[in-house]
């Protein structure tokens, strides 16, 4: 089981890149058309999931934080969970955020090669291009960091960078079959944990944004921590609500709540 | 099957070898146990092993080195890796040298019995992993 997640503002290169490689590679793929999947299982409106990827929490946009939240955290619990099952290429899911540092995963950025679009952008001055990409990367920054606290475009977040703009499409598929074939890609039983640990700590988070909001969720051995906050009188009260509807998830071994002190609320009311 | 399964357990702390000889000793295996890197090393010198499972992180010698030594001396042999430092760098290192698996501790004897039985398979001698639950 390995799994190469590529991340990308040129759909169009990143879709034939990951389709190729994942052809070469024999391995399943992942990409956008999942959303449609995750919508029906989760009763969601699948317009409304795909525009949760993309836009930041809004009124105006009818895009309430706490609803924003949780479509996130429905595409982070089916995804994790597709990539434990099998050798996959995954792509356009936002998955280089959420999978974390997992030595089986290979996480790729690919930058440039929009002069070889075939459409749209392929035919407009290099001025205009310019000025389109560096609008797409604020507002895909703004929408990680908002969601993730991560910088989509940081090279620290990858494994690789590879710049189009150099590197032909082939040659790039090239590449990231015989990278994905190197021994220290193999999965192992420590990355497998890690994965597993993850997608638990998604399932996790994902029943309890149903209802409740300021919630962290991490696992490390089955073990779950849970850290949350609330003014102090509601304390004992949120404690109890996340351990009963955390006991529903399957695969928990130990649950414990960390609970901090909600500083704003608090000094907000005693004012009042 | 027949042949028991030659296992060499190398750790520093001697509660590990403590807690999981028993533990693949169920599995129809036959194991050493070291704490000295050395002593084992002279041991993998002179027999081959099916198995050798190996603490990363200790005084005289590391389980890389180790890890070396081993292949060196006979290739069919796997070599799990185990740690209380597991890192994502030193995960994919011991991978690329050779290593069949690795598991960071703590874990439990049955993570162990699971990660032997595989690598029973790979080396084309599978072992039942409950043979006293079994008629």
């Amino acid at each position: 089981m390995s799994v190469l997640i590529l991340s990308s503002e040129n759909e169009e290169l990143e879709n034939q890149i990951a389709q190729k490689t994942a052809e070469r590679l024999g391995y399943t793929t992942l990409d956008q058309q999942f959303y449609n999947e995750i919508a029906k299982k989760y009763t969601l409106d699948s317009k409304k999931l795909m525009d949760a990827m993309i836009i930041t929490p809004s009124f105006l946009k009818r895009m309430p934080s706490k609803q924003w939240y949780y479509y996130l955290s429905c595409v982070e619990v089916e995804v994790l969970a597709r990539l434990l099952e099998d050798n996959c290429v995954c792509w356009g899911l936002a998955a280089h955020l959420y999978v974390a540092v997992i030595s089986h995963v290979l996480k790729v950025r690919l930058i440039g090669g929009h002069s070889l679009m075939s459409s749209g952008q392929g035919n407009m001055d290099e001025g205009k291009i310019k000025k389109i990409i560096a609008e797409q990367e604020r507002s895909r920054e703004n929408w990680s960091m908002t969601a993730y606290n991560r910088k989509e475009a940081d090279p620290g977040l990858y494994d690789m960078v590879i710049n189009l703009d150099q590197v032909q499409p082939d040659e790039a598929v090239d590449t990231l079959s015989t990278t994905m074939g190197y021994p220290r890609l193999k999965a192992m039983t420590y990355s497998k944990n890690n994965l597993a640990d993850r997608a638990l700590a998604a399932r996790v988070k994902n029943v309890l944004l149903k209802s409740l909001t300021d919630i962290q969720v991490d696992a490390q051995n089955g073990t779950v921590v849970v850290t949350t906050a609330s003014v102090k009188r509601e304390k004992s009260k949120k404690i109890d609500t996340i351990k009963k509807i955390a006991a529903q998830v399957e695969g928990i071994g130990y649950l414990e709540v960390h609970w901090n002190k909600d500083m704003l609320t608090e000094a907000a009311m005693s004012y009042r | 099957m027949s042949n028991l399964l030659e296992i060499l357990l190398l750790d520093d702390e001697a509660i590990v070898g403590k807690r999981l000889k028993p533990a693949l000793e169920k599995m129809n295996c036959n194991v050493e146990v070291f704490q000295d890197p050395q002593l084992a090393v002279g041991r993998i010198n002179e027999k081959e092993f099916d198995i050798v499972v190996t603490d990363i992180y200790m005084d005289d010698m590391d389980g890389m080195q180790v890890l070396d030594i081993v292949h060196e001396k006979s290739p069919r042999t796997k070599v799990i890796m185990i740690t209380g430092y597991a890192m994502i760098s030193l995960a994919r290192d011991a991978m690329e040298k050779g290593a069949f698996d690795f598991i960071a501790k703590p874990f439990k004897p049955d993570d162990l019995r699971v990660v032997i039985a595989k690598a029973a398979k790979a080396l084309g001698s599978p072992i039942d992993l409950n043979p006293l639950t079994r008629e």
